[in-house]
């Protein structure tokens, strides 16, 4: 839902969810930064009621002519997933023009813990937002993170997979210029790389689908 | 959010007019009052106001102005007022439910006025996101009749801040600035101003017909107050920024709030911007009335766009009403638009399109199957929880140990409202800040004999809780108030409050001192973290009548590292798998099932940390205690005793019957080797465990409807043959029909139950006790077949025709074995078995009256003997023994009662002769010890020296073997394929429970025998005797005095074949329990999950409990928790 042909109303809705301490509202404000450094207007809205303790965070970023804080269901043209059981809770945002993110790195809920219902199966969930979404591509951020030496910057590992796949509206320059900015300088080479790791292991996602495409042709 | 700032100056100050940041809503009222030069501001934080005041906090210094965080919201706009009336502009932060407590001092303050500029923000919260409730402050605003503006987005907030300053000035009223949490939360590009003078304060000038509200003065205020308030409604109509009208179209839409960008999209989607009007309103008290006329002039018909109370819709159809005008007013009720909740862009979308007529339609969406696409069953949520390493966890765990269940909990406002979610669920009321000192005593003063629990965190007690305090103090209401101090007003964003430390002016106010001051007698100050000490800290406050007050005092981990900074050493814990004990070993050793531990756990790990006060640091205890390890068939004694201590009794029965197939005749007739073993046998004497089962089993014939039968998961469609139904055949029918088979039980005699029905005496074990455990396995669908012998009237072959797979022979000894000097053929000398089955029978009443009579074998069926006897009226009765009395093989406690009845004994004795005269029987001649010999008058000589096999009733000679008894291997298999034995026509008499254990042995090895893959066959989880010697022993540091409960002997000898009462009492029962010392690690525990529940802890895929040690912060309570200790403590390097 990027530009309607009918009134040239432009807007590029971005949607990232997961828990508490997973990043989520850094990947929002990277999100945000960046396009406002590409010279776009920015809305974002939080929804973070208690992440700290926990709980499930969503963020909303659009960018572009609309006002609304909030996106609309199957309205998302990037969905990004930070845990899995989170991307499935927020699915309704998914629609045909969304390009589906998904760390495939489980956080266990208490509810789970705790005898409540069984986490689901992530290939499950993976062939539920695939059937919505345009494209959808599920793999284990965090993995990534560990081989470059800090599980915790999955998230920008994520925001390079999604630069990789969807369109955005910044470029990778503008993108760095605004990662220097958030990030410590002891912290900015790790993220550099988490964010290229993200955006090959995207481009060969990409491949790979492509010739399987092909061969089916 | 790392976002690095420059080393001098907050960034809202830094900004140059021209730029454009991305600022949130509560940001940008911020940097609006800046602009507006605000001099003083108060707040009370609340979610979604709390970063306008923490923002003001961070910056106030630099930008001169004054801060503070407020007491409470009352006490906020007071010195707000007062800082106004001295001319100072001033701005009070609040949430929407805040304005509750400010909303006196608010309508008093719209009579006298300010001189100077004040704004009150009320941040609403539409769709309660952390709220309880979602009341619409615009209301608020009508009735104090004050001027309302309400921002859209970011930019929108700080614009009308600074207006709001403005109009307070020019109209000398305070003006309420209505944000939402999609406002407040919303970040949005922001345009920089530059920031104002608004010059020094002008000072207080004393104006007494105006700030002092006496009766008369203040209605004349309010005169002044209504001119006032006409001014600003003739002034909303010029000022432009408060209307933004497209002035195009025939219809029309008026939207407030977010909901103007929801409109505003939708209207550039739906492509409808030139034919439908979008009236932007960012006032919504009092109401353009002019523009709005206007409008409503123009169009056919208004759709009104505003969450929650139709404010702006009531007063346009007023409007409308008043002026005859030919409009048609919609809102509330068209469309998806209630009063319930937020509205969504998605909804504002569909309504607005139905509302622009038929031709225009919303973007559909497709519908998927199942929920929205997802058919793979519930999604689990994930609410918010207690962080790891938070006391309030520690101080809920202590309290549920000390108050129990039954206990009510009023609770509060702040982050410990999470106790009121699994697992703890101890808030079981929540009415709004500080309604918990106050609601306790109103809980206390109606529910008499139960706990009353009072929970608020440091900051609510002084916003409002005070008050409660001082009131149940002077009414003498009774209940325990914990105050949760953790130093930081911690929900909201760790703000300080009047006792935190880190007040940059004035000083800390002590809880301790003010509740001491109220007159609260019992005031203790504890740390949470210290398990054993909290709880009994608990317990004391609990027993003490009147108010009590403990206060839990323990940094929030997260405010201290925002103190401290990252440590330089992480201490985390980790789960030694090797100890714990969770279900993840359900196939090892003992256990005692999924789901019915609950409340034992709980009990487990308070008599750790409560009762016993053993501590990390102590010895590791048994993997598997010495009670259910001496247990022939390994019942898990500490759990059931551990059940009936926790008053689950229904769990206890749960618990044994896993194990025991006949727990009512064990209750009765058990020789107890678990007793023996019990290490408080060494001390005050063992845990009287068999009369807790004894309780258990009559507390579920009283309590049927309570009782959870086990189920049998499989059937399959084997038939087995289980001949005889004495205990063995019994246990393996039951064992049999558990494991799924069809199961028929083939008994010679009339009624089933072989040796315990014919065998025992009834004052020892009645009919109906053991009925009561023949009528449980008959549930599980076992066949009984009694007066039908095999081997006579129907063979093995003929029944393996009729389809038995399999069988089991039980069959029993019943042949008396008879010393050579007995065998005299004599009439007198009897066979005792076949004397305790006439009695049985009923047969023998009364009839050999006041005859001397003397018993050979100073066994069970002995003692059995001798007292039936003495209840046949025999007073001269003699049990003559071969052991000493120390080596006897009966149970203790029944020579003992058999004493007591007036039996005699002679010990270490040999039957030397029997003597006859003419008249037949004379008596006995006996040497006793070594040379002594006695003679001992009898009319009967009752031989009770052991028994054999019934040859011809053991169905076919060629499966005996050696000697007198069946053969078979360690299986229970015997030599003919198919067929397999136990019990005493196996092994010669026997213990029941050990039988019964042998029966359980077979029924595995005929489960083995009927499956194709040996690997389905349930194992039979017997405890590995050599691995119980190997593991580490025990060591109690020091054991607590606790002498078993009494047992109530009956005053006179017994005379009748009644069986004596019931022993313990409930409460006697649990008492008794309590005595467990919980020496063995329990099987199948889980109470780290269940009970404490530590975001940090979690349950792998493998079953196995882990901790995340990305969450742990090392605060150790889980290690001081655990019964089995089996959290250890770990440093982590550092890495940076």
């Amino acid at each position: 839902m990027s530009q309607s042909p009918q009134t040239g109303f432009d807007a590029l809705r971005l949607f990232v969810c997961g828990v508490g301490g997973l990043g989520t509202l850094t990947v929002a404000h990277l999100l945000a930064a960046a396009s406002l450094r590409a010279g776009r207007s920015v809305v974002t809205s939080e929804v973070h009621g208690m992440s700290q303790r926990g709980g499930s965070v969503q963020t909303n970023v659009i960018v572009g002519d609309a006002r609304s804080p909030l996106i609309a269901d199957g309205a998302a043209d990037l969905f990004v997933g930070l845990e899995p059981l989170e991307a499935l809770r927020y699915r309704e945002k998914i629609g045909f023009e969304t390009t589906a993110v998904v760390n495939t790195e489980r956080v266990v809920p208490v509810t789970v813990t705790m005898g409540g219902p069984e986490y689901p199966d992530v290939d499950e969930i993976e062939n539920t937002i695939g059937a919505r979404a345009r494209d959808a591509f599920f793999f284990n951020a965090t993995e990534v993170a560990e081989e470059l030496g800090n599980p915790r910057a999955a998230n920008v590992v994520m925001l390079g997979a999604a630069f990789g796949l969807a369109k955005m509206p910044f470029s990778e320059e503008e993108f760095f210029a605004v990662l220097e900015k958030v990030f410590p300088a002891r912290h900015l080479s790790l993220n550099r790389r988490a964010f290229v790791r993200g955006k090959q292991t995207a481009s060969s996602y990409r491949c790979k689908r492509a010739m399987a495409a092909g061969g089916a042709t | 959010m790392a976002i690095r700032r420059p080393h001098s100056g907050h960034p809202l100050l830094a900004l140059s007019p021209g730029d454009r940041p991305l600022l949130l809503g509560n940001e940008a009222i911020v940097r609006g009052a800046m602009e507006a030069d605000v001099a003083v501001v108060t707040a009370y934080p609340g979610t979604p106001s709390s970063e306008i005041a923490d923002t003001f906090s961070a910056l106030a210094d630099e930008a001169g102005v004054y801060f503070e965080y407020s007491t409470n919201e009352k006490v906020a706009l007071e010195v707000g007022a007062g800082a106004a009336y001295s001319g100072a502009r001033t701005l009070v932060s609040m949430k929407h439910v805040g304005l509750n407590v400010a909303l006196e001092p608010l309508m008093s303050l719209a009579y006298t006025g300010v001189p100077a500029g004040l704004v009150v923000i009320s941040a609403d919260d539409p769709g309660c996101h952390s709220s309880q409730n979602e009341q619409d402050n615009r209301l608020i605003a009508r009735l104090a009749n004050l001027p309302c503006l309400e921002p859209a987005d970011a930019d929108e907030a700080r614009r009308l801040t600074k207006l709001a300053f403005e109009m307070s000035e020019r109209f000398e009223l305070p003006v309420l600035l209505r944000t939402t949490t999609r406002v407040s939360h919303t970040r949005g590009v922001v345009e920089i101003e530059a920031r104002g003078e608004a010059g020094p304060a002008r000072g207080f000038e004393k104006d007494f017909r105006r700030y002092v509200t006496m009766p008369p003065i203040s209605l004349q205020r309010h005169g002044v107050l209504l001119e006032a308030m006409d001014e600003v409604a003739k002034a909303v109509d010029e000022i432009d920024e408060l209307v933004v009208d497209t002035e195009c179209g025939s219809i029309a839409v008026v939207s407030t709030g977010v909901c103007r960008a929801y409109v505003y999209d939708a209207l550039a989607e739906l492509g409808v911007t030139d034919r439908v009007r979008h009236m932007e309103l960012a006032v919504t008290h009092p109401l353009p009335r002019r523009r709005l006329l206007q409008m409503m002039k123009a169009v056919d018909r208004v759709l009104v766009v505003e969450e929650l109370e139709p404010v702006v819709e009531e007063e346009l159809q007023r409007l409308a009403g008043v002026e005859r005008l030919d409009v048609e007013i919609r809102g509330k009720g068209f469309g998806e638009f209630i009063r319930l909740g937020e509205y969504t862009p998605d909804g504002v979308l569909r309504t607005v399109a139905r509302f622009s007529g038929e031709e225009v339609e919303a973007p559909g969406f497709p519908e998927f199957p199942g929920a929205n696409g997802w058919e793979g069953g519930p999604v689990p949520g994930r609410p918010p929880a207690l962080c790891a390493g938070c006391p309030h966890r520690a101080s809920f765990y202590a309290l549920k140990v000390a108050a129990g269940d039954d206990a009510i909990f009023a609770g509060d406002i702040g982050c410990y409202t999470l106790g009121g979610l699994d697992p703890f669920q101890m808030q079981d009321t929540l009415l709004c800040m500080g309604a918990s000192t106050a609601c306790a005593g109103g809980l206390s003063q109606t529910n008499e004999g139960r706990k009353v629990v009072a929970t608020i965190g440091d900051s609510t007690f002084f916003h409002s809780g005070i008050a409660g305090l001082v009131n149940a103090v002077r009414n003498g209401h009774d209940y325990t108030l914990a105050i949760l101090d953790n130093s930081t007003t911690a929900m909201t964003g760790h703000q300080p409050h009047p006792a935190s430390a880190d007040a940059t002016r004035g000083r800390p106010v002590s809880i301790e001192a003010v509740v001491r001051s109220l007159g609260v007698e019992k005031v203790e100050v504890v740390d949470p973290m210290d398990l054993p000490s909290i709880t009994e800290v608990a317990r004391d406050c609990l027993e003490h009548p009147g108010v009590s007050v403990m206060i839990c005092r323990e940094p929030c981990p997260l405010y201290q590292l925002r103190i401290d900074g990252a440590p330089k050493e992480r201490v985390v814990y980790r789960v030694d798998q090797n100890l714990c004990k969770t279900c993840g070993f359900k196939t090892q050793g003992l256990h005692c099932g999924a789901d019915i531990c609950s409340s034992t756990e709980l009990w487990r790990s308070k008599r750790k940390i409560a009762e016993l006060g053993l501590r990390v640091e102590d010895p590791v205890r048994e993997r598997v205690p010495p009670c259910g390890a001496s247990c022939p068939v390994n019942i898990c004694v500490h759990g059931y005793v551990a059940n009936v201590a926790a008053g689950d009794y229904a769990a206890a029965l749960q618990v044994i019957r896993q194990r025991n197939p006949l727990p009512s005749v064990c209750s009765r007739v058990c020789h107890r080797p678990c007793e023996d073993a019990c290490y408080r046998s060494d001390f005050e004497g063992p845990v009287e465990i068999n009369r807790l089962k004894r309780f258990v089993c009559d507390w579920a014939t009283e309590n049927t409807d309570q009782i959870r039968p086990p189920e049998v998961t499989e059937r399959r469609g084997e038939k087995v043959a289980v001949i005889g139904s004495g205990p063995g055949g019994l246990s393996c029918a039951h064992d049999l029909a558990m494991r799924g088979y069809e199961v028929t039980l083939f008994e010679q005699m009339p009624q089933a139950g072989g040796l315990l029905r014919y065998g025992i005496p009834p004052y020892r074990l009645p009919d109906e006790v053991l009925d009561r455990d023949l009528e449980w396995i008959a549930e599980l669908g076992v066949e009984f077949r009694c007066g039908v012998t095999v081997g006579t009237d129907i063979g093995l072959d003929e029944l393996a025709q009729q389809g038995f797979e399999a069988f089991f022979l039980a069959t029993g000894a019943w042949s008396p074995r008879v010393p050579e000097v007995l065998q005299t053929g004599c009439e007198g000398v009897r066979d005792a078995l076949s004397f305790l089955r006439d009695v049985n029978e009923g047969r023998r009443r009364r009839a050999e009256e006041g005859r001397p009579v003397v018993v050979v074998g100073g066994g069970n069926t002995g003692i059995d003997t001798a007292r039936s006897n003495l209840r046949l009226g025999n007073r001269n009765v003699t049990v003559v023994e071969r052991m000493p009395e120390s080596e006897c093989e009966a149970i203790p406690e029944e020579v003992e009662a058999a004493r007591a009845e007036g039996v005699d004994f002679v010990f270490d004795a040999q039957v030397e002769e029997v003597v006859t005269g003419d008249g037949g029987l004379e008596g006995v001649r006996v040497t006793v010890g070594e040379q002594t010999l006695a003679f001992l008058p009898a009319d009967v000589v009752f031989v009770a020296t052991g028994q054999k096999l019934d040859v011809p009733t053991a169905v076919s000679p060629q499966l005996v073997a050696c000697g007198d008894w069946i053969g078979t291997d360690e299986d229970g298999q015997t030599r003919l394929p198919g067929v397999f034995a136990a019990g005493d026509a196996v092994e010669g008499p026997g213990n029941v429970i050990e039988v019964i254990a042998a029966a359980k042995r077979a029924a595995h090895s005929i489960d083995k025998y009927l499956s194709e893959n040996e690997r389905d066959v349930e194992p039979l989880n017997f405890h590995d005797a050599q691995a119980y010697r190997d593991q580490a022993r025990y060591q109690p540091v020091e054991v607590p005095f606790a002498p078993a409960v009494e047992p109530r002997r009956p005053e006179e000898p017994a005379r009748t074949f009644s069986p004596p009462e019931a022993t313990l009492t409930e409460e006697e029962a649990r008492t008794e329990a309590e005595r467990c010392m919980a020496c063995g690690a329990c099987a199948n525990c889980n109470v780290c999950i269940d009970h404490f529940a530590c975001v940090a802890i979690y349950r792998d895929g493998d079953g196995r409990v882990r901790i995340n040690e990305n969450l742990c912060n090392g605060c150790g309570v889980c290690a001081e928790l655990c019964p089995n200790n089996a959290f250890e403590r770990v440093a982590l390097e550092v890495t940076r």
